[in-house]
């Protein structure tokens, strides 16, 4: 092995591009799904100043309808040299999609990759929904389905509910606060569905409930659209865009007990980051005191506050003071928080938007900006069985 | 007060049969529950598994429980989620007094919403609908004792 070489991402993959379409409610996407995620790529083609022929790697999430060799077809790649999926639902795959691209690139795999991610839930049928009626459900499913265990919705509740019990009652008031800084950040957000929409303190208490312990406002969007991240080499970034944003630190996977046997698994009540967590901050050579904001995935308010908990921005033992609303609220929060409105209140890009947001806030452009961010956390997919962590930085963090 | 039920009839998912998980349902519709352990080593196993997790022996067997545990955890959902019940109902993962970490996917009846509570002590009760299909439900336990 060659002792120059640290097996390291950070600092070898910068993003010059970042693009999507017009956030829509789901169902209302007008144009098909591929077409959307075209839109998307194009767009951050444009916002990178490169000719889309140039692209030549592809990685998505979720297992993302739209393959990379129609899509290569579609804007004239010159050469296709890469692809790479993340498995599994929903957003876990989100920062593995952005990893896997930077990697591809560090390794001299492909030159100029696009990380994205596709929605057009009228075109295909809603995001995790449970088909009543449907026949002879195999495995895992075959015990939970009859129960009516079969959206994220109660399987994550209850692991929340569970934390919740374990902390004497905590993480109730953190994860309100969540949902209204969302809300909050939104507002000034015109790509936010939820523009327009304020939601107060009153409004969220007298929302109904879903799952409990989460009512209409903990739980994230369903949307169309696309939205996608072009990443080159780092040394090729500073002559392609007056405001590079490097990877520092990636990590994605999750605890081996907290994933098999499922529902008994021992860690049964976390979000899931006890060890990508850690692999990402050493990754990239800081920890939670160094960073300005932090765009954590909320499918689910309560996964925010446990996620948060695990990266090390709150104690268990203090999660309702650390978490206080004024605290999460760009500029002058201690702890800036999904800055975009995130899922909850911009759109539900399976967690893709939360990358855009952290690429805006370090070039300067976000609608809520904190002056001088250097350092944004982006965390993906609390609670689910692979989960994935990117931090990224300015220039000057290299 | 509203007491939890289950649904009347039964339109949602039905699970497959297979060599490894038939007994299971079988047991059910006898209305007794039984579960997957290691003949070597003791060990419970569910979902049922074809080798031991703890010693990897594959001599395992179905055998009856007592039915008794207390509530993991829970939810009280308020949405069908495709699924026809009676709103609201309760989503819960209950761990039998067999094993630390037992747990099974279920739901809670018999009492009211406002009633469940993590630790609670419960008891199996069964459903039989349509087609062979019998669930394994759990409702307070009023004997008590089994809160783990």
């Amino acid at each position: 092995m060659n002792p120059g070489h640290t097996r390291t991402l950070r600092g070898r993959a910068a993003v010059v591009g970042i693009g999507e379409t017009e956030y829509l409610r789901h169902g209302q996407a007008s144009e098909p799904e591929f077409v959307l995620a075209l839109r998307a790529i194009l767009t951050a083609c444009r916002d990178a100043g490169i000719d889309p022929g140039r692209i030549d790697g592809f990685t998505s999430y979720s297992n993302d309808r739209n393959l990379p060799s129609r899509l290569a077809s579609a804007i004239g790649v010159d050469e296709l040299r890469y692809s790479s999926m993340v498995w599994g639902g929903g957003g876990g795959g989100v920062g593995g999609a952005v990893s896997n691209a930077a990697m591809a690139i560090a390794t001299g795999m492909a030159d100029c990759v696009v990380a994205f991610r596709a929605l057009a839930q009228g075109q295909f049928g809603r995001f995790g929904q449970v088909r009543a009626g449907s026949v002879g459900v195999t495995d895992e499913a075959a015990f939970t389905l009859p129960y009516g265990l079969g959206s994220p919705a109660q399987q994550y509740a209850m692991r929340f509910q569970r934390w919740v019990h374990d902390h004497q009652g905590r993480g109730l008031a953190a994860q309100r606060a969540v949902a209204l800084a969302s809300y909050h950040h939104a507002q000034t957000n015109p790509r936010a569905v939820m523009n327009g929409r304020p939601l107060t303190g009153e409004a969220y208490d007298a929302s109904r409930w879903i799952v409990e312990p989460w009512r209409l406002y903990d739980c994230c969007q369903e949307n169309d659209g696309a939205a996608a991240m072009i990443l080159v080499p780092a040394e090729a970034a500073p002559d392609m865009s007056d405001a590079p944003v490097f990877v520092l630190g990636a990590a994605q996977g999750s605890d081996g007990r907290f994933i098999a046997p499922v529902h008994n698994a021992p860690r049964y009540a976390t979000a899931n980051f006890s060890t990508v967590a850690p692999r990402m901050w050493a990754m990239a050579g800081i920890g939670p005191r160094d960073v300005d904001c932090v765009q954590s995935y909320e499918n689910f308010t309560g996964g925010v506050v446990m996620s948060l908990v695990e990266h090390g921005f709150a104690s268990a033992e203090e999660v309702d003071d650390m978490l206080a609303f004024e605290r999460l609220i760009a500029p002058g929060g201690a702890l800036p928080l999904n800055t975009s409105g995130g899922n909850l209140a911009e759109a539900y890009m399976h967690g893709f938007g939360l990358h855009n947001e952290a690429i805006r806030q370090l070039r300067g452009s976000s609608c809520n900006q904190i002056p001088g961010a250097k350092v944004v956390a982006v965390t993906g997919g609390p609670m689910v069985g692979y989960v994935s962590d990117v931090v990224y930085g300015s220039e000057d963090t290299l | 007060m509203t007491l939890l039920e289950a649904p009347t009839s039964w339109q949602g998912p039905v699970p497959a049969m297979d060599p490894l998980t038939e007994p299971y349902w079988d047991s059910l519709r006898q209305h007794r529950l039984a579960l997957l352990r290691c003949r070597q080593c003791g060990y419970w196993l569910h979902y049922p598994v074809p080798a031991c997790r703890k010693c990897l022996s594959d001599d395992v067997e179905y055998q009856p429980v007592s039915g008794k545990g207390s509530i993991y955890t829970f939810s009280v959902v308020h949405r069908e989620f495709g699924i026809h019940f009676p709103i609201p109902w309760v989503a819960a993962f209950v761990e039998l007094v067999e094993q630390d970490g037992l747990r099974l996917p279920t739901n809670i009846v018999g009492c009211a919403p406002d009633e469940v509570s993590i630790g609670m002590p419960v008891q199996v009760t069964y459903r039989d609908y349509e087609d062979g299909l019998t669930l394994a439900l759990f409702e307070p336990d009023v004997g008590g004792g089994s809160g783990r």
